[in-house]
């Protein structure tokens, strides 16, 4: 496989960008709060050399068995990531809030439905059918994180549940991205390498440029420091944490009426 | 011909979910953004005597001895009156989101609040319930004789949440706190 300067340069950038990324998740201590984000980045920044690697010194057979093996890994890092980005948001004392858990399972359930669906629906203009699967993955992997990061959004303005800055940051760099990957493979669906082979190069390219930028925008906003919260009383702690059972006191109480 | 339903389909599907993003982003980035005033003015007037009035008739005036007792005297068809009906209960609805956003507020400084936001939210989420429950009820018609059942718990849990947002208010000695008692 012929790569291009621009390719070459891409690749680089990528590989760079994201090791950048890794190093400001750790120095930031967010590693820490995003373990499974971070694993997905450690794959992607080994993947690059290891795949470029395969690619140079076994052919380009190899180099696809090394694409599945590293994009299967990926698609469950990714749907590790949603659930890590909803467990920030969704849990935010720790455990699952009681309202939104079966609003969860459902939403992944219907995401998987319709991505599936809409999968179904292309028809690849490739010859192999190592092409064809790949194209239909990829679009499925693309559709079914667009669908999700959405999906949180409306789950957790539904239930009035704020987002912390981090885990907004994480879920809107994957949005951007996928929304991409999903133009990108619709488009794709109609090109066969024969005749518009330079086209699907252009768009790929588009693509991992897009990937460059989510990886800045991240390496910004992710090393960027919360605002310091105030030091809270030991005192104003208790009371805190009494007004908290009276609340939830009450409500058991409202509910209690019910019964009668 | 496989591919353009293929592409319209993904079309309407993109569509769908910009419209969900945008509509459901602007409630997010209204709550998180919203400063103190702007918090105060999406409050809707109510009348404060009457929502104390119905919650009372159930919670007594909490003073104990020589204090008001728990009566269960007030009906269906007086509750509704007094509220203006189910838009009454719509805009304690809106109101109790503006609580939590208010609960939410106080955390911008002290993180720790977050487990009574927490709280106040699932309250809010429980009279959401009986608020949809009289919207069902209204469909079909049976909206007067279900209106005792739910809308004088949604009242109470709405007159239990702004007393309850206060004492957060009053006790991690936010700014405010004055405007705020006038408000609700």
């Amino acid at each position: 496989m012929h790569l291009s300067a621009l390719d070459k340069f891409l690749w680089v950038a990528g590989f760079i960008a994201t090791g950048i990324l890794i190093l400001v998740l750790f120095y930031r201590h967010r590693a820490r709060s995003f373990p499974i984000f971070t694993a997905l980045l450690a794959l992607s920044f080994v993947g690059v050399p290891v795949l470029y690697f395969v690619n140079s010194h076994w052919g380009l057979r190899a180099y696809y068995k090394g694409y599945w093996i590293r994009a299967s890994l990926d698609m469950l890092i990714q749907l590790g990531v949603v659930y890590e980005v909803a467990s920030h948001v969704f849990a935010p004392l720790g455990k699952w809030a009681p309202d939104v858990r079966h609003s969860f399972i459902r939403l992944v359930g219907g995401s998987v439905l319709v991505a599936l669906v809409l999968t179904l629906l292309a028809s690849p203009a490739r010859t192999r059918l190592i092409e064809t699967v790949i194209v239909r993955g990829t679009f499925f992997s693309s559709a079914l994180m667009v669908e999700l990061f959405v999906g949180l959004v409306v789950l957790s303005a539904g239930a009035g549940l704020p987002w912390k800055t981090d885990a907004a940051r994480i879920a809107q760099g994957f949005g951007i991205y996928s929304l991409v990957s999903v133009v990108y493979d619709t488009l794709n669906t109609w090109l066969g390498w024969a005749h518009q082979g330079s086209t699907i190069r252009l768009l790929s390219e588009i693509r991992i440029t897009a990937l460059l930028g989510v990886l800045a925008y991240w390496i910004v906003t992710l090393w960027q420091e919360a605002p310091e919260p105030r030091e809270m009383p030991d005192s104003m702690r208790i009371q805190i944490f009494h007004l908290q059972r009276q609340v939830e006191y009450d409500l058991g109480r409202i509910r209690g009426w019910r019964k009668i | 011909m496989s591919n353009l339903y293929f592409t319209i389909a993904v079309f309407f599907f993109l569509a769908a979910l910009a419209v969900l993003l945008v509509r459901h982003t602007r409630r997010l980035r209204s709550a998180r953004n919203a400063d103190w005033e702007q918090l105060l003015g999406r409050l809707e007037r109510v009348d404060r005597s009457k929502i104390a009035t119905i919650a009372q008739d159930v919670l007594g005036d909490g003073a104990g001895e020589g204090g008001v007792e728990p009566q269960f005297e007030l009906d269906g068809e007086t509750i509704s009156e007094m509220l203006g009906g189910l838009e009454g209960l719509e805009i304690l609805e809106r109101n109790c989101q503006v609580l939590i956003d208010l609960a939410a507020y106080v955390q911008r400084w002290y993180p720790e609040a977050l487990v009574v936001a927490e709280q106040l939210r699932l309250n809010a989420r429980e009279l959401e319930w009986h608020v949809g429950r009289l919207k069902g009820a209204a469909q079909t018609g049976n909206l007067q004789t279900a209106f005792g059942d739910y809308a004088q718990r949604a009242v109470v849990i709405y007159y239990l949440m702004t007393q309850h947002v206060l004492e957060l208010y009053t006790r991690t000695s936010a700014s405010g706190t004055a405007q705020l008692q006038a408000a609700l």
